[in-house]
């Protein structure tokens, strides 16, 4: 489903060459739960960042649900943002003058969907997550564990091919976090592929698999059992 | 139109800038309809035609340095000789030209036991004048040389024949004002045959209510200052002005008072006008250039402080073209807005101008035309903030702020 080859990014200044990523493959196959770990500055975001159509690498090949993302243009890029991924983001990315129905609401209007479609969409996505009955909400009128639900609504209600979580529990505290951790095993065991980038080790081993990031390279591939031991 | 909703939503919590916005714009629109109103209605009145060969008359103030008795022979002798000058089409003496702010009105009437039906300017010359003008006969005929009187003052008082301007035959006679034609007309209480019909003949004043309203008769007057109308075939020669002067002051005691191109008159006329206009147009164009940089300022702002919120849509899958649309539509949704409020105040402050300085109200095309500049302006200033704001990289959505 997602298959990398040789992908690198590097950063050129005038002055200076950063590697973020050195040269790396991966493939992620259909209903995988894969965790990314690695120390901050390791290169996580840069690699989520690439994966998620938001920047372009340096080199290499990317194919994602068979589309070369590599030959893509920015409209291209962001039909396949829209339809593939769903994004959950450690600060959840809500838009505040919003209320929930409409931040759920918001990936869908890019798509020629009718409004009776969406609707439903919505309201299942939301359902989904426990927020059925809040829609007239705005973001600030709920916990942080309920906004990240809601982060999560929005990226289901476009049914990607894949979730990519970014740190998603990072800002809450722990019960709320073990709330959204269940929440999206739920969701993986429903289908749906994700990939989190964590720098939480005991959340990592959730996963179905380990990929650690280290200064700039993905170093190792782990099952959970090993990284425990 | 997709982002038409969440845009009223947003904006709705965040109105004091919307407000801001929409104030800002329907005060340039109130100000700019009712400025080029006026502009453009002072231009019209610049505009209008005198009636007269503009561009080729010049005309001579002058005296008759004789006896009283000799004045008659004299003013022959000088009409006969500036005609023959080379390059003149027709010279004419006459008691006044338009637009000079110096001339005669007579009161008309179209019955004798009426006081009066409206006012008229008044030009009395020779037979010639209405040539000399270059105004154009409409209907009747022009005078004959035997209709011709010479009269020391008020020629009116002995005329009796006389050409009246249309808008004059209009405004007695409506649409059938042809029919003034054989008519007789109480000039000053004095009954006149009107014998034929000029298209246009402004009088001296331009900013008189009947400066179209005109009256002219075959009476040449001799006291005072005579003003000799003089038309040349194309552009008026430095050659034939001064070969006009010389041949006045061959005469002793001769005093040229003025001599002026027709053209200068009409400028001088319509000096304060033309001042008044321009003035507008730059205010007009100092108003326009503010507000454009104003609503592009205020885009900008509105756009830096939603970097994030730009990054999050790219996320969700907006395209570049999609965040332009969107600026660009939030800009036509409160232009609009402000739009609608600029058109309700320019009526009241144009009703308002019309009570207080008797002037025309502003016509609803201006309305139009004004809202149709106005978004245009708009998104010509949204533009660039837009474009900027669809370059910024979506990756802007995973950085924590």
């Amino acid at each position: 489903m997602l298959r990398m080859r040789k992908l690198a990014k590097t950063y050129r200044t005038d002055t200076v060459i950063t590697q973020a990523l050195a040269p790396f493959d991966l493939e992620v196959q259909q209903g995988e739960f894969v965790a990314v770990v690695g120390p901050s500055g390791s290169g996580k975001t840069t690699f989520l960042n690439i994966t998620g159509l938001l920047e372009a690498a340096s080199e290499g090949e990317y194919w994602l649900d068979g589309a070369d993302v590599c030959a893509l243009n920015d409209k291209q890029k962001s039909r396949l943002r829209n339809e593939k991924i769903g994004f959950v983001f450690q600060s959840f990315n809500l838009i505040p003058e919003l209320n929930i129905y409409d931040n759920v609401e918001m990936p869908l209007r890019y798509r020629k969907l009718s409004s009776a479609e969406r609707k439903a969409r919505v309201n299942h996505a939301l359902a989904q997550v426990g927020l059925g009955s809040r829609h007239s909400h705005f973001p600030s009128q709920l916990s942080g564990g309920q906004q990240q639900r809601v982060a999560i609504a929005r990226a289901l209600a476009g049914s990607p091919a894949f979730l990519l979580a970014d740190e998603p529990t990072g800002n809450l505290d722990s019960k709320m976090a073990d709330g959204v951790m269940s929440l999206l095993k739920e969701i993986n065991a429903a289908g749906t592929t994700i990939i989190m980038v964590t720098h939480d080790l005991e959340q990592a081993t959730q996963a179905s698999r380990i990929i650690e990031v280290k200064d700039g390279s993905i170093s190792e591939v782990k099952r959970p059992a090993q990284a425990i031991a | 139109m997709k982002d038409f909703l969440p845009i009223l939503k947003s904006l709705k919590s965040n109105y004091i800038a919307a407000l801001l916005f929409i104030t800002q714009v329907a005060i340039t629109f109130t100000i700019l309809v009712n400025a080029i109103f006026l502009a453009l209605e002072k231009r019209e009145v610049i505009s209008r035609p005198s009636g007269l060969d503009e561009h080729n008359i010049f005309y001579v103030a002058t005296n008759l340095p004789v006896k009283d008795a000799e004045k008659k022979a004299l003013l022959e002798q000088d009409l006969l000789r500036l005609n023959a000058i080379n390059g003149v089409t027709s010279a004419a003496v006459s008691t006044g030209l338009p637009l000079t702010g110096w001339g005669r009105l007579v009161e008309v009437a179209t019955k004798p036991d009426t006081k009066y039906d409206t006012f008229s300017g008044y030009y009395g010359g020779d037979a010639q004048l209405v040539k000399s003008f270059g105004v154009e006969l409409i209907a009747g005929r022009h005078f004959k040389k035997e209709e011709e009187l010479t009269a020391r003052v008020d020629g009116y008082k002995i005329a009796s024949e006389a050409m009246v301007t249309k808008a004059l035959a209009k405004s007695l006679f409506d649409e059938s004002w042809e029919q003034i034609v054989g008519q007789t007309l109480y000039i000053n209480n004095k009954p006149q045959r009107i014998v034929g019909v000029v298209k246009t003949l402004q009088s001296a004043w331009p900013s008189w209510v009947v400066v179209e309203h005109g009256v002219i008769s075959a009476v040449k007057e001799t006291d005072g200052i005579v003003n000799f109308v003089i038309r040349t075939e194309s552009g008026v020669p430095t050659s034939v002005v001064d070969q006009t002067l010389s041949y006045l002051m061959e005469t002793h005691g001769r005093k040229i008072d003025k001599v002026e191109m027709f053209t200068d008159v009409k400028a001088r006329a319509y000096s304060a006008e033309n001042a008044a206009s321009k003035t507008l147009l730059g205010v007009i164009a100092g108003l326009l250039l503010v507000t454009t940089l104003g609503i592009y300022g205020q885009s900008r702002y509105g756009i830096v402080k939603r970097f994030k919120l730009i990054g999050i849509r790219r996320a969700m899958g907006a395209s570049k073209g999609e965040i332009i649309r969107y600026f660009m539509l939030e800009n036509v949704i409160l232009t609009c807005l402000g739009v609608i409020l600029g058109i309700i105040s320019a009526i009241v402050l144009s009703v308002a101008f019309s009570n207080v300085f008797e002037l025309g109200t502003v016509p609803m095309s201006y309305m139009i035309y004004g809202s149709v500049c106005t978004l245009l302006l708009g998104q010509v200033a949204v533009f660039y903030p837009a474009f900027r704001a669809a370059q910024l990289p979506p990756a802007v959505a995973t950085r924590i702020v």
